[in-house]
């Protein structure tokens, strides 16, 4: 059995592998496609073709393409992202300073959905058809009919222009980084606009996860046993039902780390999201290639975790 | 079904009736301008007022009905085919295939969405097809998760057993035993799906992709209105609103149907 | 507990509300931005967001005032030769660099050598072409030192003056000598630097008002009064440029008091901003122009009867009063009103749809069954390619198209992105365009890269050919006698108008608001120029 474990280790590591290969070898071929490259932004507005040759030299542009992927692999694989083309920072130092900020941004929403959808669906499913349900479902849909946006720039004139509460955009004030205070003012407007549209989701989910729970025998068992129905919903069934919860969170896992791209755009917020995006309109390579990356590596890593644990939890998977 | 999914249906139901019937109901063209009756308010000529180009709102927003779900309904299809063909194929042979299957779908989904999208549009382009083939490229992964994901149960059940022990080749079973019932929770992801779609397309309009100028889509008629949010609230707000009761429209009826056909219905499976 | 919690909120929202800000009020000043610089460094940086940061931190040799005349800044006097081929400036003493090294000759030396090497991707080269041993050192093959001529472009004469020699008499040198574009930067930090990827372009060092501080990128700039400034420190303390890519939240801040400058708002709020309390708002003409154009080596663009035809179809009039809410000149050639080189008597083609579709019919057009016109078989129809990322060029495409359709012409838009449509551009894959010029506030440098046949690869992809008109772009070139350079211009933007080679649409002026209570800001009617005079800029504390 030892053996068969190791194995089936090493086989899922290695596959990880090759899907993370494969998914950057892919977007690099792709954005070689697009037409134009960074010269555009780097030789700017007194374009000239001599001028455009000579900076895709410089970059190595013009070298075969898989001698190009090669060298970034390489690099890549000592740690070395490069250095974005457009401003000659590393592109490490870059997303790095951009993760934290999108972390919190993303990170803040995720738990404000699931703080607020969570109650919803638990209530929603044990009073199921009646108003309550009404009510929740029509909270959890209401977030999710706008476009990001648009809810943005509304939340942006009720909050700023309306009640002057809170400010309109960015991270923090300038001198005031530290103030925490000042951050969670910041930050309160584009995590409401994150998360009250990722609420639908889980809530929907756990209200449907619940009620499938609720159904099944050994809680029926467990009422006949006489526990009262609020300790049957929340320390059996709920338990139960939040177990899929985990993997929708995972399901939202790209976003969480890539950056929710027209949140921070609105906010002006420096998150991952809109250094890429920006990567890609200025045909950044270096960038694009390092956000998706990071990106890549966290997904990929995430279903080799789950797929481990899985495999090891679970008596019925045989290790082929 | 309930009486929000009834409503849901009906709000779908105008959306879908006005797009079908704009070129007949639209009091006028979609483009013409008349740059000197700019950004007038809402009145007895132009019911929902003008916008940025003198253009009559009210045509634009009911063409934009027809852009906007001709968007919708076909990035949808494409994903709902194309994410069943995979999610059940995959759960029917299971095993490597499933496994490699799957994996193509994770690499997808670990792409950052608008990356692809950008890609996609600089090399070939933004127009209406492009870019519901574009919304169709990142959404038709979780349709084919949530198809295995119930082709694999209902292999487990003992009717499919019995048709392969009665000699039912792979094309029948998947065909006629799987698939059909599947219908339920495809039907589902596609009515969500749909209004997705509409909020992806609207994203997109504010990034400078999506459907293009003069043709009108809700998203690019709320992305065009923003400036004039102050002065002249009707061209980005009735577009806004379009969008808002269609999108929550195709969310009640989603989830109606999901009560009617199954309340535990894993719609949201891994 | 529904108390306990409702009063955790009320307590939470009192102390989330105190808007003190952690900006010195009056000393600090916040510049609004929609996009970021790429590199601080005037010899290699390339857009607009660049030049804007550069200047509070880089001087030039000399400056504009606001009727464009060249006055001193680090050149306190200068000499040109009788023959128009020697300039001989004398730099101001005492001038020190940001970290306490004297500014020399020979950094402004250094400098304009930078420019020249071919090695360095800069794209203010071509502004220099009047320098002697221009292309000997501009070689791309065989670039020839400096030390290898025999006449020296640049000579240092001793610590404080620096002569500059020219290989014929350019009436324009003097005028490119000035920010945005020539920005002198440090010899002693520089000298082995490889220019297009030094550190130093992301912590610069200049001699200008204000001192680099700290770069955040895509969030905020900072920089502070530099004491040792040789025009006298900046009433302000620190100037702080913030990045807000959504030009309605950008509005926003201003109006909430994140921030306390911005400029191009959307033309239809400037009317509500004029009328707020504590807000003002400044307009300065500009030397850009955005134009429709076309391939003029195409069918049927190449008959003159169509070109006017096309300027005959488009109202700018009523374009520029109504889209642009005014804020606009309408453009009829190269050079804008505010220049000395404008001439008042070109007149513009007249809005006139029936012209124009007579003009088309005349050319063999006639009308098909959807009112489209076709000749030989072929319809006018053609694309539009244009920046997807530029509002104004957007809404103006739109606007185009519908004044063509009028007149039985179909134009197909077709945005592109930046670099894509960068490409396509310069490579002459298109068919019709609008687009802008950033231009120059001397006539000479873009008129002549735009116009002149021997351009066919460079700014001139639209194809234009007109020998005569060569010949009027290389006179005036050739001489720095104003009057005579004017003469020349007249009869080219006359030419340049009968030939119609655009349709050339407007001039937007500059728009800034920001708030009552700061003074001395300036515009001055040359691309960014109101950002020369931040090193004056005051809290009058209204």
């Amino acid at each position: 059995m030892a053996s068969g474990l190791r194995g089936y280790i090493i086989q899922r590591v290695a596959f990880a592998i090759v899907m993370l290969l494969g998914v950057t070898m892919i977007l690099f071929a792709l954005m070689r496609l697009a037409p134009g490259g960074p010269e555009a932004v780097l030789v700017g507005g007194e374009f000239s073709p001599e001028a455009a040759a000579q900076v895709r030299e410089r970059l190595g542009l013009d070298r075969p393409l898989a001698t190009q992927y090669v060298a970034w692999v390489s690099a890549a694989a000592r740690g070395d992202l490069g250095r974005s083309f457009k401003s000659g920072e590393p592109v490490a130092t870059l997303i790095g300073e951009r993760l934290g900020p999108t972390l919190h941004l993303t990170g803040g929403a995720l738990v404000f959905a699931l703080v607020v959808a969570i109650p919803l669906g638990v209530l929603a499913a044990v009073k199921r058809n009646s108003i309550w349900d009404t009510l929740a479902s029509a909270l959890a849909l209401f977030g999710v009919s706008f476009p990001s946006f648009w809810l943005g720039i509304m939340l942006i004139l009720l909050f700023s222009e309306v009640l002057h509460l809170l400010p309109p955009s960015g991270l923090s004030e300038y001198g005031r980084e530290g103030d925490v205070l000042a951050r969670l003012r910041h930050a309160i407007l584009p995590t409401l606009t994150l998360g009250l549209i990722q609420m639908a989701a889980f809530m929907r989910f756990t209200r449907s996860s619940l009620l499938e729970v609720l159904r099944q025998d050994y809680v029926r068992t467990a009422h006949a046993k006489g526990l009262s129905a609020g300790r049957v919903v929340w320390r059996h069934a709920l338990r139960n039902a939040l177990i899929p919860v985990v993997t929708v969170i995972g399901l939202s896992l790209p976003t969480l780390v890539g950056g929710a791209v027209l949140t921070e755009t609105v906010f002006a917020w420096p998150g991952v999201g809109r250094l890429a995006v920006g990567a890609v309109f200025e045909r950044d390579y270096p960038i694009i290639m390092g956000v998706n990356l990071l990106i890549a590596t966290v997904v990929i890593t995430a279903n080799l975790l789950t797929d481990l644990a899985y495999g090891l939890v679970d008596p019925r998977i045989t290790y082929r | 079904m309930t009486t929000r999914a009834m409503l849901g249906a009906l709000a779908v139901a105008l959306m879908v009736a006005a797009g079908i019937l704009a070129p007949a109901i639209a009091p006028y063209s979609y483009s013409t301008q008349s740059l000197r009756e700019r950004l007038q308010p809402p009145s007895a000529t132009h019911w929902l007022g003008t916008d940025g180009f003198g253009r009559d709102v009210l045509t634009r927003v009911v063409w934009g009905s027809r852009v906007s779900l001709e968007i919708g309904f076909l990035a949808t299809a494409v994903a709902v085919v194309v994410g069943t063909l995979v999610g059940s194929t995959a759960a029917h042979f299971a095993g490597t295939a499933d496994t490699l299957v799957m994996r193509v779908a994770d690499m997808f989904m670990s792409v950052p969405a608008l990356f692809l999208i950008l890609v996609i549009v600089a090399l070939f382009g933004a127009s209406l097809l492009h870019t519901a083939l574009v919304i169709a490229l990142i959404t038709w992964a979780p349709v084919a998760r949530v198809v295995r994901a119930e082709c694999l149960a209902l292999r487990a059940r003992d009717f499919v057993s019995a048709a392969h022990a009665l000699g039912a080749g792979h094309a029948r079973v998947l065909g006629h035993h799987l698939l059909r019932n599947a219908l339920p929770v495809i039907t589902v992801q596609a009515s969500l799906l749909l209004g997705q779609a509409i909020l992806i397309e609207s994203g997109l309009s504010y990034l400078g992709l999506g459907a293009q100028p003069p043709l009108p889509s809700w998203g690019n008629m709320v992305v065009e209105g923003r400036q004039f949010l102050a002065s002249a609230w009707w061209v980005a707000t009735f577009p806004g609103l379009a969008i808002f009761v269609t999108v929550l429209g195709f969310n009640l009826v989603g989830d109606g149907l999901r009560d009617v056909l199954d309340p535990t219905l894993r719609t949201d499976a891994p | 507990m529904f108390h306990r919690i409702a009063t955790a909120l009320l307590v939470l929202a009192g102390a989330l509300s105190d808007p003190r800000p952690g900006l010195a009020a009056g000393k600090d000043f916040v510049i609004g931005l929609g996009g970021e610089a790429t590199q601080l460094n005037p010899v290699v940086a390339t857009d607009g967001f660049s030049y804007i940061a550069e200047w509070p931190l880089f001087d030039s040799l000399v400056e504009l005032d606001q009727s464009l005349n060249v006055r001193p800044l680090l050149a306190e006097s200068w000499e040109v030769a009788k023959d128009g081929l020697a300039y001989t400036f004398k730099l101001k003493k005492g001038v020190k660099w940001h970290d306490g090294a004297p500014f020399t000759a020979r950094d402004v030396a250094f400098t304009f050598y930078a420019v020249l090497n071919p090695k360095v991707t800069t794209p203010h080269r071509a502004y220099f072409d009047a320098l002697a041993g221009f292309p000997e050192l501009t070689n791309k093959d065989t670039p020839k030192r400096p030390e290898d001529l025999a006449v020296k472009p640049i000579e240092v004469v001793d610590d404080h003056t620096v002569r500059f020699r020219l290989r014929y008499p350019s009436g324009s040198f003097l005028a490119v000598l000035t920010n945005p574009r020539a920005g002198i930067i440090p010899e002693h930090l520089l000298k082995t630097a490889d220019l297009n990827t030094t550190e130093f372009n992301r912590k610069p060092v200049g001699t200008g008002p204000f001192k680099f501080v700290e770069w955040r990128r895509g969030e905020r700039l900072v920089m502070e009064a530099n004491p040792q400034y040789h025009g006298g420190r900046p009433a302000l303390d620190r100037l702080i440029f913030r990045i807000i890519p959504d030009s309605v939240v950008l509005l926003q801040e201003l109006r909430a008091g994140g921030v306390d400058f911005i400029e191009n708002p959307p033309l239809n709020e400037v009317a509500r901003l004029k009328q707020t309390a504590g807000l003002k708002v400044l307009v300065a003409d500009n030397t850009s122009y955005n134009y429709f154009g076309w391939r003029q080596d195409l069918e049927p663009f190449n008959d003159l009867r169509v070109r006017r035809a096309l300027n005959h179809a488009i109202d700018v009039p009523t374009l520029v009063k109504e889209a642009l809410q005014g804020y606009a000149t309408i453009a009829t050639g190269q050079f804008p009103p505010s220049s000395w080189a404008y001439d008042p008597a070109v007149k513009p083609y007249a809005y006139d749809p029936n012209r124009a579709k007579a003009l088309l019919a005349e050319a063999g057009f006639r009308p098909e069954g959807d009112g489209v016109l076709a000749r030989n078989g072929k319809r006018f129809s053609f694309t539009i390619r244009h920046d997807q990322a530029n509002q104004a060029v957007k809404d103006t495409a739109v606007i185009v198209q519908e004044y063509l359709k009028r007149v039985g012409v179909e134009a197909k838009l077709e945005p592109l992105d930046w670099p894509t449509f960068v490409k396509k551009l310069f490579a002459s894959e298109f068919e019709g365009i609008v687009v802008g010029w950033t231009n120059h506030h001397d006539p000479d440098p873009f008129a002549y890269t735009i116009w002149h046949s021997s351009q066919w690869k460079g700014r001139n992809f639209a194809h234009y050919k007109n020998p005569r008109v060569d010949e009027l772009l290389e006179q005036a070139r050739h001489t720095a006698v104003v009057a005579e350079r004017k003469k020349h211009y007249a009869e080219f933007s006359k030419l340049l108008m009968e030939d119609a080679p655009y349709v050339f649409l407007y001039f937007p002026q500059q728009v800034f608001v920001t708030r009552q209570s700061y003074d001395g800001l300036l515009p001055i009617p040359a691309f960014a120029g109101i950002y020369q005079s931040l090193r004056h800029v005051r809290w009058s504390g209204k």
